[in-house]
């Protein structure tokens, strides 16, 4: 096939392919039955080649479509030498490609001339699968079973003809059967607009010159990203973040280490340690893990040009099996979301150290699943109130991370739900909807302010469940930058706080009518020491209040004047007191680091008590290593009598972490402390 | 009590610009009219001055994002009601200019300098919407649903890493401008490649003062050809079709994607390059009718003249139909009308130039997002109410389900009619073919230069049937007809082009 192509028909074509794809989105909307589809838009439309990868999107999830290609290769191992005109494929299931149980894949071949040439496919959130709760999500399920029925590729259309058995057995274990089967026909609907266009462009510039358009769309892309990755420097970057567990009520973080590396044009992302599954819904799917990894690449080096597989070629990804990163039968992944973004976080703190120009500060860790809702015996009806507040972005080297705003992996997803709209459909007040204060971490540019919310009950009683990550392990910041505030959630009785022992998992809390639960999302992390922000900019940000005058002392060294302004002669001496104060050690290699959990392990610090005592320091808080050249390294403080006194013990891979050699310089500093007093809520409560 | 004690603030309330329900898109509005009211008060007292001053006695009408007008007092305290008007004027005379030359389905293309509207008109009632944006704030006002496109005249042709050509966002404006217009520009633009084909004249200076550089435009554009390897002409055409195939995008985005055909569908070009690109538009959608009208560089001002007084009312109450008396969504209609006659009373019209329409932001229970329903004034009775709800819901998304339906916003337009002008039938004395004929110029279609005749519209005679290649030029604009396309002047003076 060497038909020869001009590069304004090339154009032509792609855009004719994007512009299908669009018509597909909007078909969807049109017909879906799904709130969740046609409102929140939870669905993505995608053109796929015959060897399945993904040739043409437009305005999608990138969780969605990214992890798109593994579902159709899987159908096409499975069925592709029995694919005939008229078939059409059903699929959900997580381990061969899918995301959760709720993402449901219709994929439908196109032939031309008796030729598979395109799948035209679409994934979408249906809002129940079945299983052990309406809706099927559950922070509570142990096994996939209880999350919904589980659909391997079928051909739901055969030769033109319903598969009615297989669809009766399907509708059968699903809520709200007639509202399911109306997001079936949306979707396949919105194939068939995209397949009636694929013949159109066929019958005006002939097949052999659309698939050539699509070869070289698909090399172009790739070739971008190949010269994005040929201009960072050889070798190995490694980071490793946690996802927060409570097993038999102790806090268990399980430990994601990421090893990347870079030869010439070519990137490996290799998860190999990543812990093992866990019987909770946070494991993910070896796709979703790939697809964050694609993610990140394409948002940080080449956000502009469209997507298709072609960017992905050069990057391959490792994801072990029976790992939180690669869920093996018959684990639960219904909440595959957390570890998106900490495979995402990954990243960013691998890139910090080879394109700290690039990247940004960890943004809000988590997709922040809250429920509050019960039976309310006045009206007779059940409630459910379902918030997602978004979080804070990271800082970037030009500009403060976005606040309150939907993250990279979401797409366009409404994230800040309106208080009104609220009232009038539940039992519940708004106290307020603000950005919280100082929740964005301090940098020479600041993190995103996290949004705080305080939800009034009005029923005679309500429930409150919460099922988030980044409660304990803040996001972090980059080159220098502070990490942004944790999630937090606690119940408020007139000033009285309620704090929880599980923070980021609660299950069915109680709350009376007149309390008052108050849910604050993550904070983005910083970029650059915060005592390098221009003090007027300090200034601003307190006279609009992202920022209290007490942080402003703290963290950026910044006197204010009784007029607001800075005070620049002082603010000068207080910065270098602080820079003093901070806390030193020298780095010693050492290769006891890690210490084994329940399931996981982590690194801990282990630290001379003389030092622990100096630097204020106590057993099992939270600290970073930092030498504010990428991003900070994590640990658990360990009081240690053996630790040598001034030493940072680290191992050969912290170093390259944190860009030093041993006996350099590298500051510790607490993130979260085990130690936590009261009066910090209160102040978050304000 | 505010005014009192500050007698110089401006004062906005929500409850005055928008007393509607969702926090967000409320207070960005109301911000936003807080924000211009001071400067418009200003400018529009300055203007009402040097106005009455100058002898005008006619009092001063400013154009809404409605397709209405109201009296510039009232724009003075409520601006943000004018803050999108901007491309509304052209839909306006469009929808009307449409009718009477019997196109009442028509889709506007109005190309500019640096980007292009499209609005979709069905039955002479141009499309409404409530999802408005200035930046990255809402207005959440009632406007002329119209798809803004970063297509005009300006738009510069370039190349990125990878081999992606694209024509637009980027625009070189006015200074530099296109590289034709020798201020300096160096990267081609559109308008560059309608010089390079011979399409837009060289003879006369654009606007009368602006002399066009053939030269340029074809060293820029052979520049940008050489890394494709593609000959000036052909990259001058390719951008000329990458150029139209994102215009045809964006009023597929109007039809095809809201369940329309836009084949069904004129497509009326103007503003001062809409005429240039419009046949090659129509082609890339299949639609078999372009019609140009009369003057099409100053298209919109017409609409600013025959605009009628419109105001929109807004209440938010929810509530669940089942529940709900016909006679309750009868008097809070009344209430919305209400202030409508005080509106127009004060605006000076009288009774029989009133006139009212309501409607009803509706959902099915559950959703988010509400679908605006027609209602008569004196509807009899809540089923009336739910059919016309499905009735909307079908049109729009399919087959409606027996769900629990919601009231939330109640809805009034309050028009004061204004008087229009009769189009006339155009003079015929001293058109002719021959007159009108006044010579021809190189021109290239398909990548064939040849000597293309010229027309000058002002001379056509009505129902005089001319073949393209042609070109048709007036005052401010060029028509381009190409090779298969035909084109007459109808009795009111458009162009009416069809597939020969």
């Amino acid at each position: 096939m060497s038909e020869t192509i001009d590069p304004i028909t090339l154009e032509v074509l792609t855009q004719a392919l994007i512009s299908a794809v669009r018509e597909m989105r909007a078909t969807v909307c049109r017909t879906a039955s799904s709130v969740a589809i046609y409102d929140a838009k939870d669905f993505s439309c995608g053109l796929f080649g015959p060897d399945s990868q993904v040739v043409a999107q437009s305005e999608d999830i990138g969780s969605h479509v990214v992890p798109l290609p593994w579902s159709v290769r899987s159908a096409m191992e499975k069925l592709g030498d029995t694919l005939a005109p008229g078939d059409v494929i059903l699929v959900n299931d997580p381990y061969t490609g899918g995301t959760h149980l709720n993402d449901v894949t219709i994929i439908y071949p196109v032939f031309r001339d008796g030729k598979l040439i395109f799948f035209p496919a679409v994934r979408a959130h249906w809002a129940d699968v079945g299983g052990m709760v309406p809706g099927s999500m559950s922070g509570k399920a142990t096994e996939i079973y209880q999350e919904g029925i589980r659909i391997p590729p079928v051909k739901i259309i055969e030769g033109g003809k319903m598969n009615a058995a297989a669809l009766d057995l399907l509708l059968a274990n699903m809520r709200v059967p007639d509202e399911r089967l109306g997001d079936l026909q949306a979707s396949i609907s919105a194939c068939r607009v995209a397949e009636m266009r694929i013949h159109e462009i066929c019958e005006r510039h002939g097949v052999a010159k659309l698939m050539e358009a699509v070869r070289l769309d698909l090399d172009r892309a790739e070739a971008r990203m190949r010269s994005c990755i040929a201009d960072l420097p050889d070798g190995t970057s490694y980071y490793e973040d946690y996802l927060e567990t409570f097993i038999g009520g102790k806090f268990e973080p399980l430990l994601l280490p990421l090893a990347l590396t870079i030869k010439g044009d070519r990137m490996i992302a290799d998860f190999t340690g990543a812990s093992p599954q866990v019987p909770f819904p946070v494991n993910s799917t070896a796709a979703v893990s790939a697809a964050s990894v694609f993610i990140a690449v394409k948002s940080i080096f080449d956000p502009k040009a469209p997507l298709n597989q072609g960017s992905f070629r050069p990057i391959e990804v490792i994801a072990p099996p029976g790992t939180i990163v690669n869920v093996q039968r018959p684990a639960p992944a219904g909440s595959h979301g957390e570890i998106r973004k900490r495979v995402i976080a990954t990243m960013v703190g691998a890139l910090s150290q080879v394109a700290p120009d690039r990247v940004a500060g960890d943004l809000c860790r988590t997709s922040f699943h809250n429920l509050l809702g019960g039976y309310d015996t006045r009206t007779k009806r059940e409630w459910v109130h379902y918030e997602w507040s978004a979080g804070g972005n990271g800082a970037f080297a030009e500009n403060d991370g976005p606040s309150a705003m939907a993250t990279i992996d979401w797409g366009d997803l409404v994230t800040v739900q309106s208080s009104e709209v609220m009232e009038t459909r539940m039992p519940l007040l708004v106290d307020s909807s603000r950005l919280a204060v100082d929740s964005g971490g301090a940098g020479t540019t600041r993190g995103g302010l996290s949004m705080q919310r305080t939800l009034r009950v009005l029923a005679p009683e309500a429930r409150y469940s919460l099922l988030s990550d980044g409660a304990i392990v803040p996001a972090f910041g980059v080159v220098g930058g502070l990490p942004g505030f944790p999630v937090g959630s606690w119940v408020d009785r007139d000033g009285v706080i309620e704090d929880f022992d599980t923070p980021g998992k609660i299950a069915g809390h109680f709350v009376e009518e007149g309390a008052a639960v108050v849910v604050r999302s993550a904070g983005g992390g910083g970029y650059g020491d915060p005592l390098l922000r221009a003090p007027e900019q300090v200034a601003e940000d307190v006279r609009e209040g992202y920022v209290s005058s007490n942080a402003a002392g703290k963290l950026y060294g910044v006197v204010l004047k009784a007029d607001g302004t800075a005070d620049l002669a002082a603010t000068e001496a207080l910065r270098q007191r602080l820079r003093d104060a901070r806390f030193y050690l020298t780095a010693t290699l050492d290769g006891d680091v890690f210490q084994p959990g329940a399931v996981s392990k982590r690194r801990i610090c282990r630290l001379n008590p003389a030092d622990a005592a100096a630097g204020r320091f106590h057993e099992d808080d939270v600290v970073e290593f930092d030498a504010g050249h990428a991003a900070p390294l994590r640990a658990w403080l360990r009081i240690d009598a053996k630790a040598k006194r001034g030493a940072a013990l680290l191992d050969e891979h912290a170093l390259v972490i944190l860009k030093i050699k041993a006996g350099d310089r590298v500051e510790l500093r607490r993130v979260a402390t085990s130690v936590r007093p009261k009066i910090e809520l209160l102040e978050a409560a304000e | 009590m505010l005014a009192k004690k500050l007698p110089n603030a401006t004062i906005t309330t929500s409850a005055d610009v928008l007393p509607e329900f969702r926090e967000y898109e409320r207070f960005s509005t109301t911000a936003l009219n807080a924000y211009v009211a001071p400067r418009m008060r200003r400018y529009l007292g300055d203007l009402r001055g040097r106005l009455a001053d100058a002898g005008m006695a006619a009092p001063l009408a400013i154009m809404t994002s409605n397709g209405g007008s109201l009296p510039a007092r009232r724009v003075e305290d409520m601006p943000v009601l004018s803050m999108l008007s901007g491309p509304a004027g052209g839909v306006i005379a469009a929808s009307f200019v449409g009718a009477a030359a019997k196109y009442p389905n028509l889709i506007t293309c109005d190309i500019g300098g640096t980007s292009a509207d499209v609005c979709l008109v069905r039955g002479g009632e141009f499309a409404m919407t409530t999802e408005g944006r200035v930046g990255a704030f809402p207005i959440k006002i009632r406007q002329i649903d119209i798809n803004s496109i970063g297509i005009g005249g300006g738009s510069i042709a370039s190349l990125a890493t990878g081999g992606f050509l694209s024509v637009g966002p980027r625009s070189a404006g006015a200074r530099p401008g296109p590289a034709c217009y020798g201020r300096g520009g160096t990267e081609p633009t559109l308008t560059d490649a309608n010089v390079l084909l011979g399409w837009l004249g060289t003879d006369q200076p654009l606007g009368g003062e602006i002399k066009l550089d053939r030269a340029a435009s074809h060293a820029v554009i052979a520049k940008l050809g050489e890394r494709l390897n593609l000959t000036p002409v052909a990259m001058a055409e390719g951008i000329l079709r990458i150029a139209a195939v994102s215009l045809a995008g964006a009023i597929k985005e109007v039809s095809v994607m809201r369940g329309i055909d836009p084949r069904d569908f004129a497509l009326f070009p103007f503003g001062g390059a809409g005429p240039l690109h419009a046949a090659e538009v129509a082609e890339e959608l299949g639609m078999q009718t372009v019609v140009v009208p009369p003057l099409p560089g100053n298209f919109s001002a017409l609409g600013l003249l025959i605009a009628d007084v419109r105001r929109d009312f807004v209440r938010t109450r929810v509530s669940q139909t089942a529940s709900t008396d016909v006679a309750d969504v009868r008097s809070a209609l009344q209430t919305l009308v209400e202030e409508g006659e005080e509106e127009l009373s004060t605006a000076g019209f009288p009774q029989e130039r009133r006139r009212f329409a309501a409607s009803l932001d509706m959902r099915y229970l559950g959703q988010s997002f509400e679908l605006s329903v027609p209602v008569s004034l004196d509807v009899a009775s809540m089923k009336d109410i739910e059919r016309a709800f499905s009735d909307v819901y079908a049109a729009r998304y399919g087959a409606p389900n027996d769900a629990v339906v919601e009231i939330v916003s109640y809805r009034l337009a309050a028009w004061g009619l204004s008087e229009k002008p009769t189009l006339p039938p155009i003079e015929r004395a001293g058109r002719s073919a021959e007159a009108a004929k006044f010579g021809s110029r190189e021109a290239i279609f398909n990548g064939k230069a040849q000597q293309v005749a010229m027309f000058d519209r002002d001379k056509l005679p009505p129902g005089h049937k001319i073949q393209g290649p042609a070109l048709i030029e007036e005052g401010g604009s060029t028509t381009v007809v190409p090779p298969g396309w035909s084109v007459a002047l109808d009795d009111l003076g458009c162009l009416v082009f069809n597939r020969s």
